[in-house]
């Protein structure tokens, strides 16, 4: 799925961040996943649906979108959570509210309620353990994806030296895996 | 038959309408094989250069010459003060520019013509410029006399100011007879020895920045269309001059005609290769090539997404008029420059990605426009003009096309007549004055003499020509043989960590229990029952078997690990060292030893993993390698490990990579010496207790391994780079080895050249240090580019070729860089030390088939095994070990991905490179499949007892056989006592 150009998300289509949402309570540990059929739930593995594009459009504001689905991850009226494949400012925008204990919550602010993931104790408390998120690195041996962003980087066409042979003049240490492999 | 006929044709419908849908999509999607077979370009491929009139000929107003759009567009600019007034100067200096074309020995020279000499008012039906038209004779005629194809450009944007103030220029139509009637003249004049003509020059960058933007002459920035109106009519003027060729000339004159076509690459962003992104690359590709190439070169026609998003812009092509374009042009003649990617970047990008692949643009050429012989008249980068006459950047930049050339035309069998180098001459770069250069020659324009002073990629070039080949010379052909039986092959770890845990109890626990087998099935011990227990054994550690059961799967004979001193000593103080971490580690190496695998044990690996770089806390907090006293806790450590593993260890390494240890501590230069002089110290103490407490006991090498990256000079044809990467070599190698390895006093000369002293010992040092080292050993991973730099303790710092292959993390792969490293070894320490590579790999993302490890260990094995052969000649005995890490297998999945294994963590797989080290092993290296002779033989077992060797082979014969005789001489046996007790009953009988 591309941005048009006359799309609101346009001038920001750079400010993405790549990452899983992982979220927890007493008896479950979960990432939140857009499976390709829209449906939105919480995996207890990194599955590759568990990816997610986070992409800032306002201040404090950010569209999730799913890596290998290219689904939105938009809320109805109800609070109720679905990947769609059409961006809508009003179901798919969220504030990104970073709490104290450095988890973040995501919040509609069309109806006020937050993004979560339905909790195995659902009639205890309702939505509350599972709407905090915290955003950690995508570390899964997926390599087709990282391979071809290596392989085409952006090239800067007004420069003499457009693949930066010259930047590497200022490293003054030399890389040797031996020192950066694992004790 | 009608029904026949109609479902054919039906057919053919499909097939067309879906090529037409299709298009080229499948260039974004598939990946294009990169391993070229050999770097030799076809026999007769023609290397050129090329020149253009405007920016190089000056002599503005010279010998009656008319003024040009570009010459009004410079003196009138009020943002720029440069002209081209005078410029290279070669309309008086163009003896020269043929002697500069024979130096690099091209075989076609591509210059245009400057039409407003030939006609001062443009209009070819009247009295031409005899002194213009002399000049082109006699620069044709020098050409043809030195063996150089001229390929001539009608029209490189500099149109004569008279029709753009009568016309309007391109955009008026009437400029399609008039510039008819200039081709016909230029055809009929100098023809006769013209073989290649092209019409214009780039009409999309004339179209877009002339009539567009305004970047270029004649500077009209107006209405959306007008872009599209001066296109319209380029593309109609060369049709006509064309068709004025191919009915007139081509009978007699047997040249070929085309017009150059600009283009530039997109890629999908971010590689997202959705049905979106590759529509939107092919509407940008179509957009910019196809724009003119479709009507010249396709259809006849504009591309349908250029129409569907211009309507009522674009302009219309009668249906004649398709027919008459359609076809005009004998070849396809390709731009690919920097200026066209920025236009089309602006222009027709549609987000998409532009990228620098002009073997994807060829590819594109054969298959939309079915697959013509291609010429690139121009083609190539630009450099700042600060830069001058070492124009290093330049070189890789044209590196990196000729391998992507290289690519389209042996790979992928694209018809290139030739290629050209851009340009001959620094000139005016047109709206970029003189600040860019694109010349292979270097002019100073400050000086009234224009000197051309050949640049570093002249001579670069200049080799291209003359080998016909890109210059790769060097991993080219396999050899096929065996390793010689000394070559051992190897695994390494890095820090082999202590997994105490976990541990199986079943024969330490004492206590006997109930079952409450009925009742709820719990164990409980009984009281006061102690059952004397089994002394504990190397089988309890389950790591240990679990770990070592993927050294077997590789199937080497060494193994590379180091111990971690921080965890054996942990306060530094030997005398507390921990029991049950030496006794792991002494299971560890007896399990080694089981398995009849050699182990080659490091004592001391510094690690960025580790908080204290892998010493014990206490030292690393009393400033570690900085401070004396850990020379003496390293030798006490050394001793330590001696006595506790000496009896299972034939090889031994102190200190890894010292030469990296230094930087791990940053400081001053005198800092990083003090840090070297210490590591170098603590190594020759611990080799000499060794050789007095433990050789004759146990008698393993023992030696210290360097950091040793190849390096090569970044620019080969500057003496300051050649000496930079010496420097480089003495300062990370030889600074090292001379001591220690005890030649003469050889530094004066190599630290002079890098301008910084040697590491500095005493004498009593001195003599400590020399000849202790019973082996070279030498980390070998990669191979730099080295460019000389004053402000860098070893006077150099390094760069990357990006016409190598490179690993995800930037590790470039270049085996011969081995080959080198070895051979570099041997001219400098002759052949009395063997050498052993102990690591050496790349990092590979891929969970199971690591394509890049698998062609890395390949290629790299295959360099040694060259490097193997050079010395052997020499009557050499190498002797080297190829280490590839296993990955550990903590649980951290964050990882270099060095491993040959998955990590614990995704289950310890195997990656597909183990398959192939372990045939390679297996083999011994590469046998042709005409040679089946096995490898090396134990030749002591097969001749000393042939027989024990049989029986040992034939374990289950010798079971039976040892059966059957024992049947038979029980039934022996019984047979006698039967016979002895007949005949005792016989003989009472008797009595």
């Amino acid at each position: 799925m591309y941005v048009p150009a006359h799309s609101v998300l346009f001038p920001f289509r750079t400010q993405v961040r790549e990452l899983l949402l992982y979220t927890d309570d007493i008896s479950q540990e979960l990432f939140l996943e857009i499976n390709a059929d829209g449906s939105v739930s919480g995996s207890s593995v990194q599955s590759p649906n568990c990816v997610l594009e986070l992409r800032s459009v306002k201040a404090g504001e950010t569209v999730i979108k799913g890596v290998a689905t290219s689904l939105f991850l938009c809320m109805d009226s109800e609070g109720k959570l679905r990947g769609q494949r059409g961006f809508a400012e009003k179901d798919c925008v969220f504030k990104e509210l970073i709490l104290e204990d450095g988890y973040t919550c995501f919040r509609s602010p069309h109806n006020g309620l937050s993004v979560s993931l339905p909790s195995k104790q659902l009639r205890q408390k309702h939505g509350t353990s599972l709407s905090r998120f915290l955003p950690i690195m995508d570390k899964q041996e997926d390599s087709q994806i990282q391979d071809v962003k290596q392989y085409f980087q952006d090239v800067n066409l007004d420069s003499d030296d457009p693949f930066g042979m010259g930047h590497q003049l200022h490293i003054q240490s030399i890389y040797s895996p031996s020192l950066h492999s694992k004790k | 038959m009608a029904v026949w006929s109609v479902s054919l044709s039906v057919v053919l419908c499909l097939s067309l309408w879906r090529t037409a849908v299709c298009g080229s999509h499948h260039l974004w999607l598939q990946t294009l094989n990169d391993t070229h077979v050999h770097s030799q370009f076809p026999r007769g491929f023609l290397w050129g250069v090329g020149s253009s009139a405007f920016p190089t000929e000056g002599s503005w107003d010279a010998d009656g010459k008319g003024e040009s759009v570009w010459d009004r567009f410079t003196h009138s600019s009020r943002t720029s003060v440069d002209t081209a007034d005078v410029a290279s100067d070669s309309y008086v200096l163009w003896d020269e520019d043929v002697e500069a074309l024979q130096y690099l020995g091209v075989k076609f020279y591509a210059f245009s013509l400057s039409w407003p000499r030939i006609f001062p008012d443009g209009n070819a039906t009247s009295e031409p410029n005899w002194a213009g038209v002399a000049h082109y004779r006699r620069l044709i005629r020098r050409l043809k006399d030195v063996d150089v194809e001229p390929v001539v450009t009608l029209h490189h944007w500099d149109l004569p100011q008279t029709l753009q103030e009568r016309f309007g220029g391109w955009l008026n139509p009437n400029l399609v007879d008039i510039f008819a009637d200039y081709a016909r003249f230029c055809f009929q004049t100098f023809g006769g020895d013209v073989r290649y003509w092209l019409t214009i020059h780039n009409p999309f960058l004339l179209a877009v920045q002339g009539y567009g933007t305004g970047a270029h002459a004649p500077g009209l920035r107006g209405e959306r269309q007008h872009h599209f109106i001066a296109a319209h009519n380029i593309i109609r003027a060369h049709a006509k001059a064309w068709h004025i060729y191919d009915k007139h000339f081509r009978c007699h004159q047997r040249g070929r005609v085309s017009i150059t076509l600009g283009s530039h690459w997109v890629e999908p962003l971010h590689g997202q290769t959705t049905s979106a992104n590759l529509d939107l690359c092919q509407k940008s590709m179509e957009a910019v090539m196809g724009w003119f190439a479709e009507p010249i070169h396709g259809s006849g026609d504009y591309p349908a997404s250029l129409k569907a998003s211009n309507r009522g812009v674009l302009p219309e092509f009668s249906p004649q008029e398709k027919m008459w374009i359609r076809g005009s042009a004998d070849f396809f003649s390709l731009a690919f420059e920097s200026e066209t990617l920025n236009a089309a970047k602006g222009l027709a990008s549609f987000g998409q990605m532009v990228t620098l692949e002009l073997r994807k643009v060829l590819l594109w050429v054969q298959q939309e426009y079915r697959d013509p012989d291609v010429l690139l008249p121009d083609s190539g980068w630009f450099s700042d003009q600060s830069v001058g006459v070492e124009d290093t950047v330049a070189i890789y930049m044209l590196k990196r096309f000729i391998k992507q050339l290289l690519h389209a035309v042996s790979t992928d069998g694209v018809k290139v007549l030739g290629y050209s180098a851009w340009s001959l001459l620094d000139g005016f770069e047109w709206n970029h004055g003189y600040g860019r250069r694109r010349g292979l020659f270097y002019i100073d324009f400050t000086r009234p003499k224009r000197h051309r002073i050949p640049k570093t990629s002249a001579h670069f070039y200049r080799q291209i020509v003359n080998d016909n080949a890109f210059p790769d010379n060097h991993t080219q052909h396999m050899i096929h043989a065996h390793f010689p039986c000394d070559f051992q092959f190897g695994v390494s770890d890095s820090t082999l960590q202590v997994h105490l845990s976990p541990f199986s109890p079943q024969f330490t626990d004492p206590h006997v229990y109930r079952w409450n087998y009925s009742g709820d099935g719990s164990l409980r011990p009984v009281a006061g029952m102690v059952l004397h227990t089994r002394g504990s054994q190397c089988t309890d550690f389950l790591f240990i078997q679990r770990h070592l059961l993927l050294l077997e799967a590789v199937g080497a004979s060494h193994y590379r690990f180091a111990l971690d001193w921080s965890e054996l000593v942990p306060s530094g103080d030997v005398s507390s060292a921990d029991v049950e971490k030496l006794r792991f580690y002494r299971c560890v190496l007896s399990e080694v030893r089981r398995r009849g695998i050699q182990a080659v044990v490091m004592l001391y690996n510094p690690s960025y993993r580790s908080p204290s770089l892998g010493l014990p806390v206490p030292l690393h907090a009393n400033s570690g390698w900085r401070n004396h006293s850990t020379v003496e806790a390293f030798v006490k450590y050394a001793t330590l490990c001696f006595r506790e593993f000496g009896a299972l260890v034939p090889v031994w390494i102190t200190i890894n990579e010292p030469n990296r240890l230094s930087e791990m501590y940053g400081g001053n230069a005198e800092d990083r010496r003090t840090v070297e002089r210490y590591a170098l110290l603590a190594h020759a103490k611990a080799w000499h207790v060794y050789r007095q407490h433990f050789r004759q006991r146990h008698g393993a090498n023992v030696s210290l391994a360097l950091h040793a990256n190849w390096v090569e000079p970044a620019n080969p044809f500057l003496e300051s780079h050649k000496v930079a990467a010496r420097r480089f070599l003495w300062f990370e190698l030889g600074r090292f080895l001379d001591p220690l390895i005890g030649r003469g006093d050889p530094d004066a000369r190599d630290s002079r050249e890098a301008g910084s002293s040697p590491i500095g010992f005493t004498d009593d040092e001195k003599a400590e240090l020399r000849a202790s080292l019973d082996f070279i050993a030498l980390n070998h991973f990669t191979t730099h580019l080295v460019s000389p730099q004053k402000s860098q303790e070893r006077g150099s710092s390094l760069m990357t070729d990006h016409t190598w292959t490179s690993s995800p993390m930037g590790q470039p792969v270049v085996p011969w860089g081995v080959r080198r490293m070895l051979s570099w070894m041997k001219s400098r320490y002759g052949n009395s030390l063997p050498v052993i590579i102990t690591a050496s790999g790349v990092d590979d993302r891929a969970a199971v088939d690591d394509q890049l490890r698998q062609s890395y260990i390949r290629s790299y094995l295959q360099e040694a095994l060259k490097a193997k052969h050079e010395t052997e000649c020499n009557k050499t005995s190498l002797q080297e070990q190829h280490c590839v890490d296993v990955e550990d297998s903590s649980k951290d999945s964050h990882d270099l991905q060095f491993g040959l294994f998955t990590s614990a963590a995704h289950h310890s797989r195997p990656k597909a490179s183990v398959n192939l080290y372990r045939d390679i092993i297996s083999r011994r290296g590469f046998p042709s499949t005409s040679d089946p002779r096995p490898p090396c033989q134990r030749a002591d077992i097969s001749t000393s007892c042939r027989f024990c060797a049989t029986m040992t082979e034939s374990k289950p014969l010798l079971f039976f056989s040892v059966c059957v005789s024992f049947i038979i001489i029980f039934i022996i046996i019984i047979c006698v006592l039967r016979k002895r007790k007949k005949r005792i009953t016989t003989q009472q009988l008797h009595h």
